[in-house]
């Protein structure tokens, strides 16, 4: 009989335990904001020579070397030629509702002599700012990693201004470069695959 | 002590910030540069004849069978002369609203074979060209807007396996006059999660897809409601913002109403009215789209509790029945013990 009572004092004290610590948390859970600013200065001289949107590539291709592939799957990995968007247009030259973008897209890899091919979803990328050169710029960003899998890299953004009115008031130079990965299955043939990446720079 | 327990949170919290934002930086690490190769800088803005002039795309109207020359100025800012190759292709947007045109090795079908262009141009060093282009709408084509683009490319040299076409280029935008028939639809599915803890409210979960059924570009933003049973805890929230989407295109979101209380089922409600991209491109009001979906939302984790309490209570209250009924037989089996034990005195007195 002792056994019993404890048994349903224990469960009591128990659920009025874990309902005191849940009613506890959800009060406790409140979110505290802060908000920080930052005093910005600029100068702008007045320009005399109209400005210009221009994109900077290098000329040459870039190979993919094999990295950690596994049994199952062999993993190739290479560098996209840096990119660059150098923007000096004044404000108002700039059209209303006007940002500029760079978007990615491969092409599926073929195999000139076998005839095979491997699918553009095979490849990903992730973008990355270059220091001085765009990185820790807020109005400047870069597309988000794109994995070596379906849908892979379509219409991918590389390289673009975040869409504010202040953000078209800041001109300069921005660089990105992109790790690419190649994931295929071990058991693909072998050969020489080329594929060709697409880079669009549009406003 | 509520306020102490949040400030040693936030304390804790912002430490882990400037920690993270210190190391953080430093773990990006950035690629080896590539040996010093040749770059080629260049810039493509529409025109007339004398050069740029302000435009940043090319936007008209026209009808079936007119055609109209627009000019394309190719700037080189590098320091040798490079030889551009032109191509215009169909555009379209993508999931992110953002305007391209097919690959090169993509065929074109629609308003990228209106364009005519010639194949290269060669731009010497620091100076410009100006290419003149011709778009021709066809006598059949459909009234309504027709994305295209222009874009003047390089390819990247050597044998690596991945070859780089990079081509900087603008949109080229027909909108074909006749019976201009905006009209969009939307479909709409919801779901409820509720929290484990029973003093915490879930969260409603709306995915909807909108779709532009008409001939010409729209902008939306789209409206979403929930209200529980007889209106109870209604809300209104706005999707994000589609700028632009062309026809035949579809667009998807989603918007999540946190702090929901699962009242046992939600009426989901969402509407968009297709609006024109711009002033000179506009139409009249159109009928908006709207779907309507329903999310189950019942209190699971407050049945359970509370089913586990009536529970606790019943067994409290059977063993307190228990209990004093035992004390009862044991009080009266006592009283008669006591009561047989005087009798049996008594009958050994006398």
């Amino acid at each position: 009989m002792n056994e019993k009572s404890l048994m349903l004092r224990g469960c009591a004290v128990v659920f009025g335990a874990t309902l005191l610590a849940s009613a506890g948390s959800a009060a406790m859970a409140d979110d505290e904001h802060g908000t920080q600013s930052v005093g910005v200065d600029v100068e702008i001289e007045p320009r005399t020579v109209p400005g210009v949107l221009a994109m900077t590539v290098e000329s040459s291709s870039t190979t993919l070397a094999e990295g950690e592939s596994t049994d199952l799957e062999r993993v190739f990995r290479g560098t996209l030629p840096k990119v660059t968007v150098t923007d000096t247009r004044a404000a108002e030259d700039i059209p209303d509702g006007a940002f500029w973008y760079v978007m990615g897209t491969a092409s599926d890899f073929h195999d000139e002599h076998g005839g095979n091919a491997i699918g553009a979803s095979h490849l990903g990328w992730s973008p990355q700012l270059v220091a001085g050169e765009g990185e820790g710029e807020p109005f400047v960003e870069v597309g988000g990693d794109v994995a070596p899998s379906r849908p892979g890299l379509a219409d991918q953004e590389l390289l673009y201004l975040a869409e504010s009115a202040d953000a078209n008031a800041a001109g300069g130079t921005f660089s990105a470069v992109a790790n690419l990965e190649l994931a295929v299955p071990a058991d693909v043939a072998a050969g020489s695959y080329s594929s060709t990446i697409t880079l669009s720079l549009f406003e | 002590m509520r306020s102490a327990v949040a400030l040693f949170g936030a304390l804790l919290g912002v430490l882990f910030g400037a920690l993270l934002g210190a190391v953080v930086p430093a773990l990006v690490a950035l690629p080896a540069a590539a040996a010093e190769s040749d770059t080629v800088t260049w810039s493509v803005r529409p025109g007339d004849e004398n050069g740029e002039d302000g435009r940043a795309w090319v936007e008209w109207a026209g009808d079936p069978g007119r055609s109209r020359t627009e000019h394309m100025v190719v700037t080189n800012h590098g320091d040798d002369a490079v030889t551009f190759r032109l191509s215009s292709a169909d555009g379209y947007f993508t999931d992110t609203g953002r305007f391209t045109m097919l690959a090169s090795d993509q065929e074109s079908v629609a308003a990228g074979t209106w364009i005519d262009l010639p194949e290269s141009v060669t731009v010497p060093a620091g100076a410009a060209e100006v290419v003149p282009f011709t778009v021709s709408v066809p006598d059949d084509a459909e009234p309504g807007d027709h994305p295209a683009g222009v874009a003047a490319s390089v390819h990247s040299t050597g044998t690596g396996e991945v070859a780089v076409e990079s081509r900087v280029g603008f949109r080229v935008m027909t909108r074909v006059l006749g019976a201009l028939a905006p009209s969009a639809g939307l479909t709409a599915s919801a779901s409820y999660t509720g929290a484990v803890n029973p003093f915490e409210a879930g969260e409603v979960e709306v995915g909807y897809e909108l779709e532009n059924t008409g001939n010409t570009r729209l902008s939306a933003w789209p409206e979403v409601s929930v209200s529980g049973p007889f209106g109870l805890g209604e809300r209104t929230a706005r999707g994000a913002k589609i700028l632009e989407i062309g026809p035949g295109e579809t667009r998807s979101g989603t918007v999540r109403f946190a702090n929901a209380w699962p009242l046992g089922a939600y009426d989901v409600g969402v509407v968009a009215r297709p609006l024109p991209v711009s002033d000179e491109l506009a139409f009249g009001p159109v009928e908006p789209a709207s779907a309507r979906t329903t999310a189950l939302a019942l209190p699971w984790s407050q049945l359970l509790v509370l089913t586990l309490a009536a529970l606790l209570a019943t067994w409290s209250v059977w063993r307190r029945r228990r209990e004093r009924r035992r004390t009862a037989e044991l009080v009266a089996r006592v009283r008669q013990e006591a009561l047989a034990e005087a009798a049996a005195v008594r009958h050994h007195h006398s």
